[in-house]
């Protein structure tokens, strides 16, 4: 299978008025369709700098990032994250005033789907991560960390990209919470044929995936492959 | 723009507590705002009317001021008064003695039989006092204006014509006699000027006479006593001058040409007394007195507004700063999904907008309500507030992008 995104020496350099700080040091590495993905490291390595960069937030001070041969410089990184490539956050960040399937309506709301359309594929998606339509016109604060969490990836596969990026997805969940979650993202992955790559430092979540990269002071390396 | 709409609306009503103190924040500024702009309206009408208000008259007299009648105003200074592009409703008058029918003055005697009537050259009947319009009945197709012109006409007074049996449309012949001033103007000496046929267009009866001279049994037209001098080849001389400013913003020009082309000198007191009309006063103290005070109070209030929009922009900036604080991770979490920094940028600023142009509604109608303030000024503050709220949300919003969106998301809750 076809290399979904590559970084080629990627290095960020954090600059304040004051100083700079390097953040990811040439980093090269590659990712495909249909694969689970961690980077692990610990606080600070440069892990979530380089969740950003693959999120199209931001772009490398030095080196290529390309998803399917397009530098991410010169791509128009909003489409991007609108179609393409969508985040997963340890705190869900759903919209707080938005009903749950409104949070999963979103994205097609900004992709110009009709009002009918988004409610029943918003419905598939929901079914799809195992939320019960009881909770669809609830609020995110009332409904489980858990379910939070169902709801934004339902958000995130809304979108109809082929990325999937979580930063610590399993983070403010229980074990068996964790369990369901990291299921969902491989059969996401195994089956729908998403590339998802999972920031975390969960020994648990990182036994689960296909791949493992190791980041320590802005380098990464491969952990098992 | 559909959705556009759809979401501006949707958080405006979802954030309902939010709302409401936008709104009643805006609302508060925005009659603030409108007793600034009515009081900056309302000075700067008042000061535009002044003159409407505040007439400037001015009265020519004699050089120490003592006198306003029975002078000798010469003919280029009645002229250049009336010809002055500075000056409305110049009445000037010439006073005569006549008589009816034609004779000859040679001794005191024949002065008290045939020259006992008094009369008035008038270019307009306001030029004594006690003679209204009301007071005046002319003669079908005829007006005041006649007075305006050099026509052989004269207005009699109702008695007089009672008691010579005449009547209006009646023609009769008078012999006017005119006040000649010594050239030192500090004797007065009576002599013929012309006999003619008058034709009776009005008949007069006086009201309040207030005047030092006796009053007038008859009046002519003050270019038709002109020419009657002209053409006995006298030199006229008016006996009392005055008109009205008719732009009191332009006094110090009126005041040049007085001066300079009409040759009048300012009222000196102490001069000694002399029959010639030379002195012009100028009644402007409480017009200029009114219009710098005015002009002062507009000047304060227009320098105010630099600082008042200041205010208002610090307003707005302070509103949408503080409303968007807590907003921060639904601004990252919309760019996060695709939105771009303009999208995001228009639909906050787009709530903001709706938020502050219903706020310069409601405003406005509560303006109205409590202070009866005018559109214009509504719509003035309305436009004011708005633009000064909006230009400080749009600051609030260009340092929200400056935010991380990662960092703001990645914060580990």
């Amino acid at each position: 299978m076809g290399k979904m995104i590559e970084a080629v020496n990627v290095s960020y350099i954090y600059q304040t008025k004051y100083q700079k700080t390097k953040a990811l040091s040439e980093v090269s590495c590659s990712f495909e369709r249909g694969k689970v993905y961690a980077i692990t490291g610990k606080s600070g390595s440069g892990k979530s700098t380089f969740l950003s960069l693959l999120a199209g937030l931001d772009v490398p001070t030095e080196g290529t990032l390309t998803v399917e041969g397009e530098d991410t410089r010169k791509m128009n990184r909003d489409a991007y994250r609108l179609n393409r490539a969508s985040v997963i956050y340890q705190a869900f960040h759903l919209f707080p005033l938005l009903t749950v399937m409104e949070n999963v309506m979103f994205p097609m709301e900004l992709q110009h789907v009709p009002m009918k359309e988004a409610k029943t594929r918003a419905r598939e998606y929901l079914e799809k991560v195992g939320l019960r339509e009881t909770l669809y016109k609830k609020m995110p604060s009332m409904i489980s960390g858990g379910e939070q969490q169902r709801v934004a990836i339902a958000r995130a596969i809304a979108a109809g990209g082929e990325i999937l990026l979580a930063d610590e997805p399993t983070g403010n969940l229980d074990s068996q919470n964790e369990k369901v979650i990291v299921e969902l993202l491989c059969k996401l992955a195994h089956e729908d044929n998403y590339a998802v790559i999972v920031v975390t430092h969960n020994e648990a979540v990182a036994a689960a995936v296909d791949v493992v990269y190791g980041m320590s002071d802005g380098s990464l390396s491969v952990v098992r492959g | 723009m559909r959705v556009f709409i759809r979401q501006t609306a949707r958080n405006i009503v979802r954030h309902p507590y939010k709302s409401i103190l936008h709104v009643l924040i805006g609302v508060l500024t925005v009659l603030i705002l409108e007793l600034y702009a009515g009081n900056l309206d309302s000075t700067k009408s008042q000061l535009a009317h002044l003159p409407e208000v505040l007439t400037v008259p001015a009265t020519i007299s004699c050089l120490n001021g003592s006198m306003r009648e029975c002078l000798a105003i010469r003919e280029d200074r009645v002229m250049g008064v009336r010809e002055s592009e500075y000056v409305k409703d110049p009445a000037f008058t010439v006073r005569l003695r006549f008589g009816f029918g034609e004779f000859n003055v040679e001794t005191a005697k024949d002065a008290v039989t045939y020259l006992n009537h008094y009369g008035r050259g008038m270019n307009m009947l306001k030029g004594i006092s006690g003679v209204e319009r009301e007071g005046v009945t002319f003669l079908e197709g005829v007006d005041e204006s006649i007075l305006e012109t050099s026509q052989k006409v004269c207005l009699m007074e109702e008695s007089l014509l009672e008691e010579r049996g005449l009547q209006l449309g009646d023609e009769v012949k008078l012999t006017l006699y005119y006040y000649r001033c010594a050239q030192e103007g500090s004797e007065v000496f009576i002599e013929p000027l012309i006999t003619d046929t008058y034709r009776i267009v009005g008949s007069l009866r006086l009201g309040r006479y207030q005047g030092n001279w006796m009053p007038p049994e008859t009046i002519l037209p003050l270019d038709c006593v002109r020419e009657a001098y002209h053409s006995q080849g006298i030199e006229f001389f008016a006996d009392s001058g005055s008109f009205v400013v008719k732009d009191p913003f332009q006094l110090n020009a009126l005041k040049k040409q007085m001066h300079d082309e009409a040759k009048f000198m300012s009222v000196i007191t102490r001069a000694e007394f002399r029959y010639n009309g030379n002195a012009l006063t100028i009644m402007d103290e409480s017009f200029i007195r009114s219009a710098e005070l005015l002009s002062k109070n507009l000047a304060l209030l227009r320098g105010m507004l630099p600082f008042v929009l200041a205010i208002i922009v610090f307003i707005g900036y302070l509103c949408s700063y503080l409303s968007l604080q807590s907003r921060r991770e639904e601004y990252a979490l919309m760019r996060s999904l695709g939105t771009g920094r303009g999208r995001s940028f228009l639909l906050l600023f787009g709530e903001t907008a709706l938020l502050a142009a219903l706020s310069g509604f409601l405003g406005g109608a509560v303006g109205v309500f409590l202070f009866g303030t005018a559109a214009r000024v509504w719509a003035f503050s309305g436009a004011l507030f708005f633009a000064a709220f909006m230009a400080g949300t749009a600051a609030a919003l260009l340092l929200l992008h400056r935010l991380s969106v990662m960092e703001i998301l990645t914060k580990k809750d």
